[in-house]
């Protein structure tokens, strides 16, 4: 496989291990996307497929060649990446084309290539500028067009929509994007917004100190959740403490298998609010309700237990919970929405206190 | 209004005293704007003070800007006496206006009329010779004869000088020119120029090593350097002791030399005083020190040269009128720009 | 509310062309430049035929030996000062950290005594060629030295010592860059040195032309190399045209021309600089990526950094050292101690002067930006391109005529002689050195600005602080670093000064420079040396300090 391939990378900072053991590969013309919390390790590896850090070990392929490990290490200037970041980074000095122009070789068309590319991008007008005189959208999309100019067979962009508005981030995200693919340009992109990773990438690999957690199709992950880290990274999510008792667990509102699981395993029940369903036989009590436009959170509370639970209802069901706020309502549960774990290195006494956020 | 503007006169008044600058102008005390270095006119100044009671406040600069700073203090400044070296300095301060006449038959009487102002404004105090150097393995001193001899052909590329830039040469050319006239003159500095063993380049004492280190067999300088090497650093002495000095004789008479001196200032507050240490400067006591710290030559006669000064040779001092070098002054410059001596 | 607001706006619009910082700008300009003007008004009274004269004799090499000297000193400043600064930036080689503050130290020797030095060094009679001599029995002619005592060694001298101004500012703007532009330009297939070339040294680009422009400055001014090596610059042929053809007109008249030079090349660079802005347009810091230099590459830089340091310090303050072991005994005494109190009191009153005005002006520049401000900080500036010795004569005059037209007046309406007021006293001579010096605190406290985006001004003002507290609480403690820089800067160079200090001080009052000119020019350089020594040491701590201190500036830095 050509694109990028990273085979136990790791990376250790003043005795931290910042990088672990990391395997990851990214096809031609397919955009993954590195997801995780600020110092997860994202942003490192980004840098060492960048070749702006080396690994301490493993290995780096960028189109197929061995760009670090094994005693190589090519510089970042002869790995053909491409390298976008947060806040752009445009030279201030350089007009927009000139910008564009910088990684291009000499050459009687370079400035016709730079037009080019600012053309694709719709800033053909603002050739001639500094890049202060341009918005933030403006401004991602000519370092874009800057990464693209010299046709890198890896991009990096890390964070790069983060300094937008999100009405802007969706469009000029999926419009990079599909650039970048049509390309065929192999892409990493570094995120700790999982919507954006969700709406943008073909595959998802989620970081944690270090590690990838999990990687895959964007569904699989929301879907089959590899830990509740990797669950409650996409989504609020309801954590209930419990224990496993006759093979099931018991959420207060609802049984949930506990496949795998011995009797008497202390777990973490984790339910997404869109799994409570309203309608049901579990009794709930309805403490307030949090209109988000399309739809509205609404706080449950167990009728007995000290638990309580978000429950995501659509925007049409609203008034009628709404009427319902300090009344009883009944819940039932969605097992796709819902996940059992083992809850790690918990002392089983410790369980006392039930509930979600 | 007035109020107002005294007491804002008054408040910068305060804040310029506080700051240090006010002048002194009380009883006892006497103003001394000086060209020359406070290290070469302390002592003099030190023992008027010990004799006179007086004391004396001393600001050092170089000379044209003393005669900027007197121009633009206008009435009100604090300058009593104005001592510099050269004439044409003093001349020129005279034409400026900043010189008071005084009659005084002391000075009249210790002071030889060639060496002062016949109109009393400014005073000669010290005398200092123009010499040549030069290598004596190299150089037979009966080839010397005078400064315009050093022209001729055969010195080419064997004479070390300073830059025109220099007041001595200056003067010196401006004695030419009073002797000879500036066409000649000029031939002497065309010569010169072509006689160069380098381009003009450090002060007096390069010469003089210029000659003992063999880049020149010529070189031209103030004598009281050339003593003064004789007890400075190891260096300096090993560069003296391979050099003779040579008294060379205008074919006026005499070999050329110029003064240092001063004149009591048209605004001074202080006449009394700034008369009474002009006079102090030319007796016997102070022209002693003139002889001993500066290795100048008195200018009073009867005062003994330095023996230092005494031993490199006998000085027949040039007859010429040294007020006359002045209104030659500024055609040396042109001169020298037109041949181009740097 | 509203309307109220609406009447604010329209008020500060309505007073935005005239208000506090452009008169306080406007003022300070109007101070500053009123011993230039005095220059420059002299283009306008006949000078004779001294002109004719110059035209037809030593003008054009005038012209041409002050452009082969500025062009020789920015090339030298620019090689030296930039390279050590990218290598103890961007590298880390054995050493680097004593290096790092150690280059500044040059800046703390007077030129002069730099050229003194090396005179007594490599001239003809000097140590090494008499050595040269000896050892190998030749005389003259048999060889071929080069001349220091030309322009190339004139280069060479005013290039060592002043190199450190381009360090210092090259540095503190490559420690202040973007770490994400370098390696964007890395990806962008640039290899270090071509990321060096097209994106560092660019960004650098305003911080290196003022320090040049601070360098070629003093190159103008500088009297006492040219002199001591008898190369005719303007500035010579000013002092030549004054004191030789006692034409002080004329003189002035000359140094009105070199202005006109110092104008030009300001306004070229601005040209040249085209839209460009240099704010930084990442927020971003990381740590500076260390490129460890090991074997060869690291025993360069070492060279690279020690052999200006070794020319422009450790030679001429060895051989200083030497003379002074011999003559300190007999040259330190009251008299001495006094010299000494008196350079560090005036040196330290004019930084903090100059600092405060150079402030002040900055900020209203900044404040209202505008032809208006633009010019007065040009004009405010110019005062260190001209020769001391002529600033300080256009301070004497008009303040001579202050002094006796107010004493006049005194006298005629109330019978009272105030004297002179200002002339020669420590305040006219404090002016004279701000006139002169304001160039270079200004310039430092400017480029401190510039990299305090408007933003941070724009966040202040929103949180209710006037413009006065933004300065005062935002700038101020922001600043702290070039403020610093600036004080340390106009202090060295105080305690440097000679001309000024020698035409306007008063009575009784002696510098360790003047002590050193003095002596010098009576050609007692080992008498000179322990004054000049002090002047170095005294110099050197400051200096040292700012160095720390420049270190510490890095934004983010812990």
């Amino acid at each position: 496989m050509l694109g990028l391939e990273l085979a136990g990378i790791s990376r250790s900072f003043a005795g931290t291990r910042a990088v672990d053991h990391v395997d990851l590969a990214v096809a031609p013309g397919e955009v993954v996307c590195l997801l995780g919390p600020s110092g997860c390790g994202k942003t490192t590896t980004l840098r060492i497929a960048a070749g702006l850090e080396a690994a301490d070990s493993g290995q780096v392929r960028i189109g197929g060649r061995v760009v670090d490990g094994g005693g190589a290490f090519v510089p970042p200037e002869h790995r053909r990446v491409g390298l976008v970041f947060q806040d752009y980074a445009l030279f201030p000095h350089l007009t927009v084309l000139d910008n564009v122009a910088f990684g291009l070789p000499a050459g009687p068309d370079r400035a016709g290539k730079a037009r080019a590319l600012l053309t694709r991008v719709n800033l053909a007008d603002r050739a001639a500028d500094h890049p202060h005189k341009l918005s933030g959208g403006e401004q991602q999309r000519v370092a874009l067009a800057r990464a693209l100019a010299p046709a890198p067979l890896l991009m990096l962009l890390d964070e790069p929509f983060s300094g937008l508005n999100f009405r802007l981030r969706d469009r000029i995200g999926e419009e990079s994007l599909s650039l970048l693919r049509a390309a065929g340009t192999a892409t990493l992109m570094v995120t700790h917004d999982s919507d954006e990773a969700m709406r943008l990438a073909d595959r998802i690999a989620v970081m944690r100190a270090g590690r990838v957690v999990q990687s895959g199709r964007p569904l699989d992950l929301y879907d089959r959740p590899a830990d509740l880290f990797v669950a409650e990274f996409f989504s609020e999510i309801n954590k209930i403490r419990a224990v496993v008792e006759n093979g099931v667990v018991d959420t207060g509102i609802g049984l949930l298998p506990a496949t795998g699981l011995a009797n008497g395993t202390s777990v973490i029940a984790a339910v997404r609010p869109e799994a409570i369903r309203p309608g049901g036989s579990a009794p709930a009590l309805a403490t307030a309700v949090h209109p988000m436009g399309a739809y509205a959170l609404v706080k449950l509370k167990h009728p007995v237990r000290d638990i309580t639970y978000l429950m995501r209802v659509e925007h049409g069901a609203t008034p009628e919970v709404s009427a319902k706020v300090g009344a009883r309502v009944g819940v039932s549960l969605d097992p796709r929405g819902c996940f059992v774990f083992a809850s790690e290195g918990d002392a089983p006494g410790h369980a006392a206190v039930m509930g979600s956020r | 209004m007035h109020l107002v503007s005294v007491r804002l006169l008054a408040a910068i008044a305060f804040v310029a005293g506080s700051l240090g600058g006010a002048p002194a102008i009380a009883q006892g005390e006497v103003n001394v704007y000086s060209a020359r270095q406070e290290a070469l006119i302390r002592p003099q100044l030190d023992a008027f003070t010990r004799t006179t009671g007086i004391r004396v406040n001393l600001v050092t600069a170089s000379e044209d800007a003393i005669i900027e700073r007197m121009r633009a203090e206008g009435r009100n400044s604090p300058a009593d006496v104005m001592l510099t070296v050269d004439v044409a300095r003093l001349i020129r301060a005279t034409d400026a206006g900043l010189f008071r006449p005084i009659k005084s038959p002391v000075l009249e009487q210790a002071i030889p009329s060639q060496y002062r102002d016949e109109g009393g404004r400014w005073y000669g105090l010290g005398l200092r010779a123009r010499v040549i150097y030069y290598n004596p393995d190299k150089v037979n001193p009966a080839e010397l004869s005078t400064y315009e001899a050093l022209a001729d052909a055969k010195w080419r590329g064997r004479v070390c000088i300073r830059s025109s830039n220099n007041t001595y040469n200056q003067s010196l050319l401006a004695s030419l020119i009073a002797h000879k006239g500036a066409a000649a003159a000029e031939q002497w500095a065309r010569g010169i120029v072509a006689n160069m063993a380098r381009p003009p380049t450090g002060g007096d004492r390069d010469q003089i090593t210029g000659v003992a280190s063999g880049e020149c067999d010529i070189g031209v300088a103030n004598t009281y350097y050339y003593v003064l090497m004789q007890s400075g650093t190891d260096a300096e002495k090993a560069a003296a002791a391979k050099v003779k000095a040579f008294f060379p004789q205008q074919s006026g008479g005499g070999t050329h030399v110029n003064i240092s001196g001063g004149g009591v200032a048209t605004n001074a507050p202080n006449p009394d005083n700034a008369q009474k240490l002009l006079e102090f400067l030319a007796s016997a006591e102070a022209q002693k020190i003139y002889a001993e710290v500066v290795f100048e030559y008195p200018v009073r006669p009867g005062v003994a040269v330095a023996p230092a000064l005494l031993a490199i040779g006998p000085l027949n001092p040039d007859k010429l009128k040294l007020s006359r070098l002045a209104a030659h002054q500024a055609e040396t410059i042109r001169i020298f720009d037109r041949v181009g001596w740097k | 509310m509203t309307s109220l607001a609406d009447n604010g706006l329209r008020i500060e619009r309505r007073r935005a062309r005239f208000d506090g910082w452009t008169i306080a700008a406007l003022l300070i300009a109007a101070l500053a430049t009123l011993p230039v003007a005095v220059v420059a008004a002299s283009i306008f009274v006949p000078s004779g035929d001294a002109w004719s004269h110059l035209a037809a004799t030593v003008l054009f090499d005038y012209f041409a030996n002050t452009l082969w000297l500025m062009a020789g000193v920015a090339l030298l400043t620019f090689v030296i000062g930039v390279s050590t600064a990218w290598l103890v930036t961007m590298c880390t080689f054995p050493g680097r950290r004593i290096l790092e503050w150690a280059l500044v130290l040059p800046l703390a020797m007077p030129a002069y005594a730099v050229a003194y030095t090396y005179a007594e060094i490599l001239d003809y009679a000097g140590i090494v060629q008499t050595w040269l001599r000896a050892a190998f029995g030749w005389s003259h002619g048999d060889y071929w030295f080069p001349e220091v005592r030309s322009i190339p060694g004139a280069v060479l001298m005013l290039g060592l010592v002043l190199y450190p101004y381009v360090y210092m500012l090259a540095r503190a703007a490559f420690l202040s860059q973007s770490v994400c532009l370098l390696e964007i330009s890395r990806t962008l297939g640039s290899g270090p040195w071509r990321t060096f070339l097209r994106v560092g040294l660019p960004m650098a680009r305003p911080a290196i032309v003022t320090g040049i422009v601070l360098a070629l400055m003093e190159t103008i001014g500088d009297y006492g190399v040219v002199q001591h090596f008898s190369v005719s610059t303007f500035s010579t042929g000013i002092f030549r045209t004054w004191y030789g053809l006692g034409n002080l007109t004329a003189a002035t008249q000359l140094a009105a021309l070199l202005l006109g030079v110092m104008f030009l090349l300001l306004a070229v660079e601005r040209l040249g600089r085209g839209g460009a802005a240099y704010h930084h347009t990442t927020t971003r810091y990381r740590p500076l990526p260390a490129f460890a230099l090991r074997g060869a590459k690291a025993w360069g830089a070492i060279a690279a950094c020690i052999v200006p340091l070794l020319l422009g310090f450790a030679v001429p303050a060895g051989l200083l050292a030497t003379w002074a072991v011999q003559t300190a005994p007999r040259i330190v005494d009251g008299g001495f101690w006094r010299a000494s109190l008196n350079s560090v009191t005036v040196a330290a009153l004019a930084a903090v002067l100059a600092v405060a005005v150079a402030l002040v002006l900055a900020f209203a520049a900044r404040m209202r930006p505008g032809a208006t401000t633009t010019w007065a900080t040009r004009l405010a500036t110019l005062g260190y391109a001209v020769p001391g010795a002529v600033v300080a004569v256009g301070v004497m005059i008009p303040f001579g005529w202050f002094d006796n037209t107010v004493d006049s007046w005194m006298r005629d309406h109330v019978g009272v002689s105030t004297g002179l007021l200002l002339s020669g006293t420590l305040a006219a001579m404090l002016f004279c050195y701000v006139v002169r010096f304001l160039a270079i605190s200004f310039n430092a406290v400017e480029s401190g600005l510039s990299r305090i985006t408007p933003n941070m001004d724009r966040a202040a003002r929103s949180l209710g602080a006037g413009p006065w507290a933004a300065l005062r609480r935002i700038h101020t403690p922001l600043l702290r670093g070039s403020l610093l820089t600036a004080a340390v800067l106009v202090f060295v160079d105080t305690m440097k000064e000679l001309p000024a200090t020698l035409i306007l001080r008063p009575f009784n009052f002696d510098t360790l420079a003047i002590r050193t000119y003095e002596l010098a020019g009576d050609e007692r350089l080992a008498d000179a040396s322990t004054y000049a020594l002090s002047i170095v040491l005294f110099g050197l701590l400051p200096v040292i300090l700012l160095s720390a201190a420049i270190a510490r500036s890095r934004p983010g830095h812990q």
